[in-house]
């Protein structure tokens, strides 16, 4: 059986030729997966908030605006290739019966900062499994370069 | 913020001692809507990285149930109650008098009532320990993966720490076959602030 390696919150993955990187139960954080197929190199980050604001961390992948930057830079220093790298996006959902919490709809403002961090480095989003109010499983497998969703009610899908 | 600071047992001590209290008031709650004894267990207080809180409460992808209540004041945090899919369903059919599915409206409103009275029984307590100066917010629930539900709580407490510490205690009603457990989150800014004030 291949390796899994679960992205928790704020943490960053990033693996090369085989194995999967699994971020376990999305809310409204939003996890950001890229994959390098000529390399076969994979990375993840899950992130938990849009802005840092300047704030120090041990975990830059807890904000969207640093997570985002902090992988690409793993992925390179791996000896990805940015132009060959294949993005894809998942979570970002509200849960709850009521909108809880001093951020409002959090997990739509996650997947807003998140496209942003990505297009400030010049990177697409070629699909994506946002909003909602489903919480996701979001995997990347790094041999295959498969990226899958689970939900508990929607079951498996491929993106 | 480090994971040193918050190893300091005074705290852990604190936090359990809090706990306690609010776990002892909201099983008090539950038992009397229930018309059942309620079993509680020791606190039990963890200080974890925000990657591992999911990992050391349970398993991040398991359904489950849960009632989530935020806190502000002199203390800033949240308590939430969970319950395994099996329990809720258990839960559900003591309260209901039927098998329910975990999708039907009414499974979900059974939910938010025990959880209501769980988690507001909870925090109500924590404010009257304190005197009154921590102002909880209306309670929410989910059933849905437990990672997924706990993201509404880390998010709150998670914005200006690393490390969170962590008081979890668990709930049973043994004849009914019921399981859960609550847990309770304060900021770690928040709390060390409010522990210094109290001289604990």
């Amino acid at each position: 059986m291949s390796r899994v390696v679960h992205a928790g919150i704020g943490e960053t993955v990033v693996m090369q030729g085989v194995g999967q990187i699994s971020a376990i139960g999305l809310g409204s954080c939003v996890a950001v997966a890229m994959y390098d197929p000529s390399q076969r190199i994979g990375g993840m980050v899950h992130v938990l908030l849009p802005e840092s604001r300047g704030q120090k961390t041990e975990l830059p992948g807890k904000f969207a605006d640093t997570g985002v930057p902090y992988l690409l830079d793993l992925m390179l220093e791996k000896g990805a290739f940015v132009n060959r790298l294949v993005v894809k996006i998942a979570g970002g959902a509200s849960l709850m019966s009521v909108n809880v919490g001093s951020f409002g709809d959090i997990g739509k403002r996650n997947v807003e900062a998140v496209r942003t961090a990505l297009s400030n480095l010049g990177l697409m989003v070629t699909a994506e499994d946002v909003g909602g109010h489903e919480g996701r499983t979001f995997t990347l497998d790094v041999g295959t370069g498969v990226f899958t969703v689970k939900t508990v009610r929607g079951g498996l899908r491929q993106i | 913020m480090e994971d040193k600071d918050l190893q300091d047992p005074l705290l852990m001590d604190a936090l359990k001692e809090l706990a306690n209290i609010g776990t002892g008031h909201a099983v008090t709650a539950l038992s009397q809507m229930m018309g059942k004894f309620v079993n509680i267990t020791v606190p039990e207080v963890y200080v974890v990285s925000l990657g591992k809180v999911a990992e050391t409460l349970g398993d991040a992808g398991e359904e489950v149930s849960a009632a989530y209540v935020g806190y502000h004041g002199e203390l800033d945090g949240g308590a939430m109650v969970v319950f395994d899919r099996d329990s809720t369903s258990k839960l559900v059919a003591t309260l209901v008098g039927a098998e329910l599915d975990l999708q039907d409206p009414m499974a979900a409103s059974v939910v938010q009532e025990v959880g209501n009275i769980l988690v507001a029984t909870f925090v109500s307590a924590l404010a009257q320990f304190f005197g009154n100066i921590i102002y909880p917010e209306p309670p929410a629930v989910a059933i849905d993966m437990l990672g997924a539900i706990l993201n509404v709580l880390l998010a709150e407490v998670g914005q200006h720490a690393d490390y969170l510490i962590v008081a979890k205690t668990n709930i049973s009603i043994e004849d009914a076959n019921i399981r859960g457990w609550l847990i309770d989150i304060p900021t770690p800014q928040s709390f060390q602030k409010i522990v210094g004030k109290l001289g604990l």
